[in-house]
Parts: structure tokens; C-alpha cells; sequence
């Protein structure tokens, strides 16, 4: 299954951006932003299987601020 | 023991309250926004939840803008040495706690000009015009609190900041005996900092506190881990990180979380109607006791409940010493407000002051009233 991961710099915005996602109908959910940490360091992602550049727009139209998408 | 010391600390706590607490000791313990494991994640859940709730309660846009602290005196700091500088202008009012007027104090020794608007206590209109007399082009900052600690005379805020938002100064809003008691809207009342001890009328634990930011960013006063953006030797930026170094009062905040539960179930109007028709009872009663002196008029829509009096001349703490041989605790004293009292002209001997809670009953107001009785009778050989 495809899993992509939309990073957020916090927690109160992971928590915030899946429970929005989810409003819309997302399956969406939270998980510590693995790989490198010399970028932007720690930080929470929000899981999808779906569309992450559309999930990423209704977080940032919602002033979440979205640091990186990662596709797999 | 009679309890009308709510004003410092409301007691007893909802029982909801005491179990919330409990289970996040119990459960919770974790670090809240650090970590990926399962427990650190139900307890970052928990403190959104709880963000959440106080953001709807007092109208936030969203639960990023609700910062916990430490306690209302720590919120109060944060907005004052966050925003102003030497040269900066800020005004405040006549009656405030030490909570503001001690950071004012020591910010005036850095430059800050500090103007004081005389509280007019019964006549908002006369407290209003004060207001808008002190703001001038160079005010930053009005910082004033909602309702006075000791008198519980209740500034017209509505007004003050349909005038700060007229004159572009930034409002700050010490609502330590308000929140829980008297329905808040940042938004609609122009507040740009709400300061909150939720442990009064929200019924959460001592040791909490809450900021609701709802403007400009001030400067941090404290910095240090978040959990996010580690990588940067700078505070973040991000709401409510920036101002939430270090680990925060997870079962505290439980605790105000089921607080905003007991106090919306029970709602605000209620409370504050049932409040005030006691105060109202214990007003008239002492004022019906020879030698009892109060320092207002019956407490009306103006006022939130709390009452200070006097008995005769007798010192206030020894009067309160008094009445706790009869089981009720009240605090007497100068409630760390010299400027209010100063303005009451109660300086030399303070007051005694009662507050009710929701848990207070007409019989607690009875029993308090007959020990006063007593004592103003009883004792006066020894106090005259």
C-alpha cells in the first residue's frame, strides 16, 4: 500500500492537520517524521495512502504549515 | 470547614477533575509531542484536547493560539516583557494584582513609561473615559485586569477594547478572577492576550496556568526544547511551541480540561447567577451586623462575586484568624493588590475577603454570617 507522509513541524499541528484531513474524509494519521534530521530536525508527519499534494493544500489553507511531502 | 477562599484557589475540586488528574499520572506519563511511542501519544492527544476546549471557550480560532503555563502570573509576565521596551508606553488600571503591577514596576526601571486609569468603582462610564484619557500615540500597551481580586468590581472590557482597537494599542486582559465565571470572546472584545488561572474558576489544579494569544507575537522570556525544529539554536516560531519550553503539566492540564467540562455543563451564566445571589445573601447579611464595614455597594452586573469587609476596626488577619476557629476559611490581608486597596483606603488594616464557588451553598453563607455575628459581638473586648 502507498504511504505518504505530509511533515508538520509540531505536534499540536499533526494533531490539528489529520483531525482536519479526517473531517474530509481522509484516512489520515500520525507518526514521528523519520530519515534525516539535520533539516529541519524533529518533527511529526501525517500518513495518508491518498493524494498527499491536495492533503497538503487543505493543511496550508488552514495555516498549518506543511515543511515537506515524502512519496513512497 | 466552610470554604469562601475561591478567589485564591476554588475548593473542592469536581471529582471529575481529581480523576482526570489521576489517570494521566496513571497513564499519561509520557512526553507529550517528543516522542512516537503510544503513551506519548495519548498524552499529546490529551493536551490538544484540552487546548481545543479552551479555544471554543474563549472564542480562539484555534487551539495553536491556547498556551499553557505555569500560572496566570507567568502568562501576565510573558505578555509584558515579550512586548515592551524602553520608551514603550503601556497602560493599566488602579486596582491591579501585584502579578501586574511588579513586572510593571521593574519594566518602569528599564524605560518603560507606565500610565495609570483610575477605576471609578459603580460608574464604568467614568473608568471607560478614563481609559481613553491615558492612551496617547505612544501607548503599546493597555494590560488590565477583568475584575478586581478584591472588591470584584468588573471593568467594562467590551468598551476598553472597542477603544484599543480604535487607537491600535494591543489589550491584555488579566481575567484570573473572571474565566469560568463571566463568558470571554477574545475576538468579539478585542483582547489580543488573555491571561488565565485556571485553577479559580475553571476548577483545574494549582500550578496551571494559560495564555490565549490572539495578536502579535511577543518576544519569548523563556527558551529551550519544543520538540520541533531542533535543528535551530532559535526559539521557533510556531504557535504554541514558542512558548511552551520543557516539559509541560500534562496531569494539570487533564485537570483544566475536565475543568472546562464541569464548567460548561454546569454553564457560565449559572454559575455566575448562583454566585452572585450568594454574594448577594452575605453582602446583605454583614451589612446588617453593627460595627461590619464594607467598601462597595451591593454587588450588581458590575461586580464578579467577591466581597471584601471589615469588622470594626480589628486587623484583617486577625479577624480572619477568627473565623477560621469557626470552621470558615476566607483570606484576609492585602491579597497582593496594595493599589486596589490603597484605592478602597483599606492600606493600613487590608480586609477580609469571601468568594463563593459552585459548590457553595446558602447554608455556607448562613454559617459564615452567624461567625461574624459572634465574633463582631463576642469578641469585642478583646478587639475594642
Amino acid at each position: 500500500m502507498v504511504k505518504n507522509s505530509i511533515m508538520v513541524g509540531s505536534i499540536t499541528h499533526a494533531i490539528r492537520g489529520r483531525d482536519i484531513l479526517r473531517s474530509k474524509g481522509y484516512k489520515a494519521f500520525i507518526e514521528k517524521t523519520k530519515g534525516r534530521l539535520d533539516g529541519a530536525g524533529c518533527g511529526y508527519s501525517i500518513t495518508l495512502s491518498s493524494d498527499p499534494q491536495a492533503a497538503a493544500e487543505l493543511l496550508r489553507s488552514n495555516g498549518i504549515k506543511v515543511l515537506g511531502i515524502d512519496t513512497q | 470547614m466552610i470554604y469562601l477562599d475561591n478567589a485564591a484557589t476554588t475548593s473542592p475540586k469536581p471529582h471529575a477533575v481529581a480523576n482526570a488528574c489521576a489517570e494521566a499520572i496513571k497513564h499519561l506519563c509520557a512526553n507529550p509531542g517528543r516522542s512516537a511511542h503510544a503513551t506519548s501519544q495519548k498524552a499529546a492527544e490529551a493536551i490538544y484536547s484540552a487546548r481545543s476546549k479552551a479555544a471554543e471557550l474563549f472564542g480562539a480560532e484555534s487551539p495553536e493560539q491556547v498556551i499553557f503555563t505555569q500560572n496566570c502570573t507567568q502568562s501576565l509576565n510573558m505578555v509584558m516583557k515579550g512586548l515592551l521596551h524602553p520608551g514603550d508606553r503601556v497602560v493599566t488600571s488602579s486596582m491591579e494584582h501585584n502579578a501586574v503591577m511588579r513586572p510593571l514596576t521593574r519594566l518602569r526601571e528599564q524605560g518603560v513609561n507606565v500610565d495609570t486609569a483610575e477605576i471609578t468603582v459603580g460608574d464604568p462610564d467614568a473608568t471607560v473615559r478614563a481609559f481613553e484619557a491615558a492612551i496617547n500615540p505612544g501607548t503599546r500597551l493597555v494590560i488590565v485586569t477583568h475584575a478586581s481580586n478584591v472588591c470584584g468590581v468588573r471593568l467594562p472590557i467590551e468598551r476598553i477594547g472597542e477603544i484599543c482597537f480604535k487607537h491600535g494599542v494591543l489589550l491584555a486582559v488579566d481575567c484570573a478572577q473572571t474565566a469560568g465565571v463571566l463568558p470571554i470572546n477574545v475576538k468579539d472584545m478585542h483582547i489580543n492576550y488573555l491571561c488565565i488561572a485556571p485553577h479559580k474558576g475553571l476548577y483545574a489544579p494549582m500550578g496551571t496556568g494559560m495564555l490565549i494569544i490572539n495578536g502579535e507575537l511577543p518576544q519569548t522570556i523563556i527558551e529551550g526544547g519544543t520538540g520541533t525544529a531542533s535543528i535551530n539554536m532559535h526559539q521557533p516560531d510556531d504557535m504554541p511551541e514558542r512558548y511552551e519550553s520543557g516539559t509541560v503539566n500534562v496531569p494539570g492540564i487533564c485537570g483544566i480540561s475536565a475543568g472546562i467540562d464541569f464548567v460548561r455543563s454546569k454553564g457560565i451564566n449559572h454559575i455566575y447567577s448562583h454566585e452572585m445571589a450568594l454574594i448577594g445573601r452575605a453582602y446583605d447579611g454583614l451589612a446588617n451586623i453593627r460595627k461590619v464595614r464594607l467598601y462597595t455597594k451591593k454587588p450588581d452586573e458590575n461586580f464578579v462575586p467577591v466581597l471584601s469587609f471589615n469588622i470594626g476596626s480589628v486587623n484583617s488577619v486577625e479577624a480572619a484568624d477568627a473565623l477560621a476557629k469557626y470552621g470558615i476559611a476566607t483570606r484576609a490581608g492585602l491579597h497582593c493588590a496594595p493599589t486596589a486597596h490603597k484605592r478602597l483606603g483599606t492600606l493600613s488594616q487590608g480586609t477580609v475577603r469571601i468568594c463563593p464557588s459552585a459548590f457553595t451553598s446558602a447554608y455556607d453563607i448562613d454559617r459564615f454570617l452567624s461567625a461574624v455575628q459572634k465574633i463582631s459581638v463576642g469578641a469585642e473586648d478583646i478587639f475594642y
